[in-house]
């Protein structure tokens, strides 16, 4: 029984302190998934909050015979960020500021500090990683960051593990393409290896 | 094979994703063929660049202070009472709260053809129905079930809108109504305390005037409230905020219904 499994047992029994202890172990990673997928440090925190606690409230719903943990944390993660990105799709009409009442009730500017972390986290390959489609975001950050297995992807993404596989090969081919037109390097020098 | 191979096949064989076969037939031709090697070794070290760089961005971005588990260690204590009661049927029941949602649209609909299609003053008592008491408590039935988070992650957003979009409607039709209750109270007190409305004097007319002026201030509130809070609601639609901005929205109107009764 791993270190993880004892903590939710522990935590299914009513012990706080394992729920605060599987919090801490899982904020981070939950954390960067979603500001990979998100690219916003805002969204992101409130996305890893919310998919912390659901997962903390509903811990009677994981089986572990099914997924590991964190790919349990990672469906449930990825699921809020595609509602995220849904609510990003609406029209963002502000009726008050329509009747001149004035700011916007939901002003998604991130906060200074957040600004000044996010020009820090900027690379070609994050640009390129951002300009994704939210489907091959998604698979890229997976595999790449997250090291999931195909299946373990499939099992997030819900879809067939050959679709996973896809995903992954066409989001490499669009950066690479990307990467290849923003700044041609010598590979061969081992720049990045 | 005689051919080189395909960068198709190139970045399949770097990622993993051939099959046995496959890959040990592409085995075979990079151990004798030098450009398919050093093609191979290209897409080898595009795929290491992709991938520690991603590491790297990742790394450098760290949660912020206030993310905390204090932060959410309230939201895990398991409701008890009426709210666990809500949150175990909006667990089970997710279509439930949509259909108590709507029937409470219904009944408010109901409500205010029915209580504004009669005269100010008639025989009959203060209109104190109990139906729009009915039509809080079914809308208090997606509020309490949804509050704390109780969703299945898949159909939140979609069924959460519409439940929030027959909120939105039922509570402000329902404003619509107290509006009118308002009026009518303001009739009656003035009636009561300051001269007689059986008469149908100068009393009566001062009273009616007060009671109609009291309109103008009360339908620009209802008018500010129901934009803005349908622009809150429709920027945070599922968010914990929105089920509380509700549940607020329908204690308040409960409290303007029972009103009458104190008074």
């Amino acid at each position: 029984m791993s270190n993880t499994d004892v903590l939710i047992e522990r935590w299914r029994n009513g012990d706080e302190r394992a729920a605060e202890a599987l919090y801490n172990g899982h904020r981070d990673p939950v954390f960067r998934l979603a500001y990979g997928l998100l690219g916003d440090l805002s969204d992101a925190e409130e996305v890893a909050q919310d998919a912390l606690t659901y997962a903390l409230v509903n811990i009677h719903r994981y089986d572990p015979n099914r997924a590991s943990f964190t790919t349990w944390l990672h469906i449930i993660a990825v699921s809020r960020c595609r509602d995220r990105h849904r609510r990003r799709r609406l029209p963002s009409l502000s009726l008050t500021a329509w009747l001149g009442r004035g700011g916007d009730v939901a002003d998604s500017a991130p906060a200074p500090e957040h600004r000044a972390i996010q020009s820090e986290v900027r690379s070609q390959v994050w640009e390129a990683v951002q300009a994704l489609s939210q489907p091959l975001r998604e698979a890229i950050l997976l595999r790449y960051w997250a090291g999931h297995t195909y299946r373990e992807m499939a099992e997030i993404l819900d879809c067939p593990v050959g679709t996973a596989q896809s995903r992954v090969r066409l989001a490499y081919q669009r950066l690479r393409e990307a990467l290849t037109l923003a700044e041609p390097i010598n590979l061969e020098q081992g720049e990045f290896s | 094979m005689n051919n080189h191979l395909s960068d198709e096949q190139l970045v399949g064989y770097v990622h993993h994703t051939l099959t046995d076969a496959q890959r040990e037939a592409m085995d075979q031709h990079l151990g004798i063929c030098a450009d398919c090697r050093a093609g191979l070794a290209e897409q080898e070290a595009w795929q290491r660049r992709i991938h520690h760089s991603l590491l790297a961005d990742l790394k450098a971005a760290h949660p912020p202070p206030d993310m905390r588990f204090s932060t959410i260690a309230p939201r895990l204590k398991r409701p008890n009472g009426l709210a666990g009661l809500g949150q175990r049927f909006g667990q089970f029941f997710p279509a439930a709260t949509a259909v108590a949602a709507l029937a409470g649209l219904a009944i408010a609909l109901v409500v205010l053809v029915e209580g504004t299609s009669r005269p100010l003053v008639d025989a009959r008592p203060l209109a104190t129905s109990s139906l729009p008491v009915v039509a809080c408590l079914l809308f208090a039935v997606p509020v309490l079930s949804n509050i704390h988070g109780s969703r299945r992650v898949p159909s939140r957003l979609i069924l959460s809108g519409v439940v929030a979009f027959f909120l939105w409607i039922g509570t402000a039709i329902l404003g619509l109504y107290e509006i009118f209750l308002v009026r009518e109270m303001l009739f009656r007190l003035y009636a009561r305390f300051w001269g007689s409305s059986d008469g149908r004097g100068q009393d009566y007319w001062r009273a009616l005037a007060l009671g109609n002026w009291a309109l103008i201030p009360l339908s620009v509130v209802w008018l500010a409230l129901v934009v803005g809070g349908g622009e809150y609601h429709y920027k945070r639609v599922g968010q914990r905020s929105s089920w509380k901005l509700f549940g607020w929205t329908v204690a308040v109107e409960v409290l303007i219904l029972i009103l009458p009764w104190i008074l």
